[in-house]
């Protein structure tokens, strides 16, 4: 086991800079995650690890010892790659046993191992058969137990759980936390599923363009998100942003289509307009008249226990939350609650939270 | 009606093209000599096998059938050993100005044989293989080198990368990667290439003339060359002899018929 510290580590493809200056340390045994849309570099990151690719400047560091110069055989990690990459002419069996077979372990431990990681994941019926005989959900079991029948420094996960269906990547993502909590295996993962990275991991890297946004436990970052980017990618349904005037600026007052309002921050905008951020969750739609504040439905949404209504207020366009008894239509008048301490300020300039 | 006719006519046409001449020559061999020259080439009344009989008591035709099978053999295996391991460099491992170096392979391929002829036997001479079996196979090694490494090369840049990284993730050393998971993988196009490198060697006749004299190296077209004597051309053994040779390439190809199919479209299509 091992951590892994980034030192100015940056990366360019022929003069493309793919990876600017990362800078942080996933601390022994946790539980890590690159999320950020596709092409922003985390499948670069994962293959910096392993020692798949090499890094154009800086120092990737195991513990203290730097890896930069090392093969991936002597890193001693273990990867699941985003397409699979089973190998085609072995059986289920066989692709299971492999990286045991190449540490030259004795044969009766690796027919122990290769049943104990199937049972593990549901594979016992498929061990005879060939990856072009599976599905794509098969494959990805398969090419996870690859991974975990090792015990490495370092496990290396690239989207494991993306071709699954719904309710096995659940069960899964169950499975994943509850063999990290077992094994305490550094595990970096990676995915564009912002749910998946809050749910499963002890800390998430905001990635956008090669740049790590925010770096923080998942909670924090949905609570205090450090910039606009941040603010729209973590988060389902996406954060409404709204223009709003600075009234007053010790305390902070905001005018939003004539509201006025007093969300709480850390330092004073320089600026007479900011971007105002609120969560869909945060405002409650409602046909009772409780506030002052109107708005115009024009689509719903039922999502279970919750209905997401997009509606019109003023000439602004919010996503916000409504209880399913409501029955909202398109064109029926409601009128809004915020709550009003959860209200995200933004500068205009560069977007950072204020 | 003539449209469900065409096609079929058309493939007869092309088949009777191509396997035309080897019939002839199997109608031929098995002729008495007094009816050789006749025309049309229809089944002799008296089928003999005799020119079977004369070509291997006649001529030492066993030990040019030998060296024609270690020249081939051995060529084949060089070229793949040393092609393959080009191919999976080229494709696979972090090489600079592939595209560069794959030309250059190329154009070793580009000189006409025949001028390249004089200058080499002059090499063989030096080098003191004259009449030897090295002779040849260092110089169809050398010939088919080219084409094996562009088809192999192609080969292995059809596996997904991925593959490969994996089975690096996985703790191969390239040498194991190549041997464990390349190898099996590009095993199609190792057939193709294989057979037609044996094929290529078989039928070699321009150095083997040049760099053979006895029947301690001669292979079977220049054996064969060889056949006519003096005053007359023994055409009846002439044909048992060439049914002799191809006899070998065509079980081969019929054997691994699927085989070559694949070899030849792999990549084509994805899965
Ligand atoms: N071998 C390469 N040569 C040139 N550019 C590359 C290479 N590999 C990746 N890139 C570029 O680097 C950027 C990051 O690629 P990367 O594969 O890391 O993205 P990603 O975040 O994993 O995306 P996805 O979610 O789609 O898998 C992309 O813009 C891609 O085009
Ligand atoms: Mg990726």
């Amino acid at each position: 086991m091992a951590s892994i510290r980034f030192e100015k580590v940056f990366k360019n493809f022929k003069n493309l800079g793919v990876i600017k200056s990362l800078d942080l340390t996933v601390d022994d045994g946790e539980f890590f995650t690159f999320v950020g849309p596709s092409g922003c570099g985390k499948s670069t990151i994962l293959n910096m690890i392993a020692g798949l690719e090499p890094v154009t400047g800086g120092t990737i560091y195991f513990d203290d010892a730097p890896v930069n110069e090392l093969t991936p055989r002597e890193r001693d990690v273990a990867m699941v790659f985003q397409s699979y990459a089973l190998y085609p002419h072995m059986s289920v069996a066989e692709n299971l046993a492999f990286p045991l077979k190449m540490k030259k372990q004795p044969k009766d431990l690796i027919e122990a191992e290769v049943v104990r990681v199937a049972a593990l994941l549901g594979l016992e019926a498929l061990l005879g058969r060939r990856p072009k005989e599976l599905s794509g959900g098969q494959r990805q079991r398969v090419a996870l137990g690859r991974a975990v029948i090792r015990k490495p420094e370092v496990f290396l996960m690239d989207e494991p759980l993306s071709n699954l269906d719904a309710r096995l990547r659940v069960e899964m993502r169950a499975e994943l936390k509850r063999l990290h909590r077992q094994l305490k295996i550094t595990t970096v993962y990676v995915t564009h599923d912002q749910a998946e990275a809050m749910g499963l991991s002890e800390r998430i890297a905001v990635l956008k363009e090669g740049e790590v946004q925010q770096c923080a436990a998942p909670h924090e970052v949905y609570a205090r998100p450090g910039n606009i980017f941040v603010a729209g990618f973590i988060g389902s349904p996406s954060m409404n942003f709204i223009d709003a005037q600075v009234r007053g600026k010790d305390p902070l007052k905001l005018e939003i289509n004539g509201v006025e309002f007093n969300p709480v921050v850390e330092r004073s905008p320089e600026s007479d307009y900011v971007t105002a951020g609120i969560r869909p969750e945060d405002i409650i739609a409602s046909k009772k008249e409780t506030t002052p504040v109107e708005a115009l439905v024009d689509l719903t949404e039922v999502e279970g226990p919750v209905t997401w209504v997009n509606l019109r207020w003023g000439n602004a366009a919010l996503r916000v939350k409504a209880a399913p008894e409501e029955h909202l239509k398109p064109g029926d008048k409601v009128f809004l609650k915020f709550s009003g301490e959860k209200i995200h300020v933004f500068d205009r300039e560069a977007g950072l939270r204020l | 009606m003539m449209r469900k006719l065409a096609f079929p006519a058309v493939l007869l046409l092309v088949a009777l093209y191509c396997t035309g001449p080897v019939l002839w020559q199997a109608v031929t061999s098995v002729k008495p000599d007094p009816e050789l020259t006749s025309l049309p080439p229809v089944l002799p009344e008296h089928p003999t096998l005799s020119h079977y009989i004369s070509i291997f008591t006649r001529h030492p035709f066993l030990k040019v059938i030998l060296n024609s099978t270690v020249v081939a053999g051995a060529t084949t295996v060089l070229a793949l050993l040393l092609g393959s391991f080009a191919a999976f460099g080229l494709a696979k491992l972090r090489v600079r100005y592939t595209s560069l170096i794959l030309g250059f392979v190329l154009s070793v391929s580009m000189f006409p044989p025949i001028a390249t002829v004089s200058p080499l036997y002059l090499i063989i001479r030096a080098l003191g293989l004259r009449d030897t079996w090295w002779a040849l196979i260092v110089t169809y090694t050398t010939f088919s080198l080219p084409f094996s490494i562009w088809v192999l090369t192609n080969f292995f840049r059809s596996i997904p990368d991925e593959i490969y990284l994996a089975s690096k993730v996985d703790g191969c050393t390239p040498l194991q990667s190549f041997f464990r998971v390349m190898l099996p993988l590009a095993a199609p196009g190792i057939f193709t290439t294989a057979l037609l490198v044996f094929i290529f060697s078989w039928n070699e006749f321009l150095f083997a003339l040049t760099f053979t004299s006895t029947t301690a190296s001669r292979t079977i077209p220049v054996a064969i060359a060889m056949f006519p004597g003096l005053h007359e051309v023994p055409w009846g053994d002439i044909a048992a002899a060439s049914i002799v040779v191809i006899s070998p390439l065509i079980l081969l190809v019929f054997a691994f018929q699927r085989r070559i199919i694949e070899g030849l479209t792999a990549g084509a299509v994805k899965g």
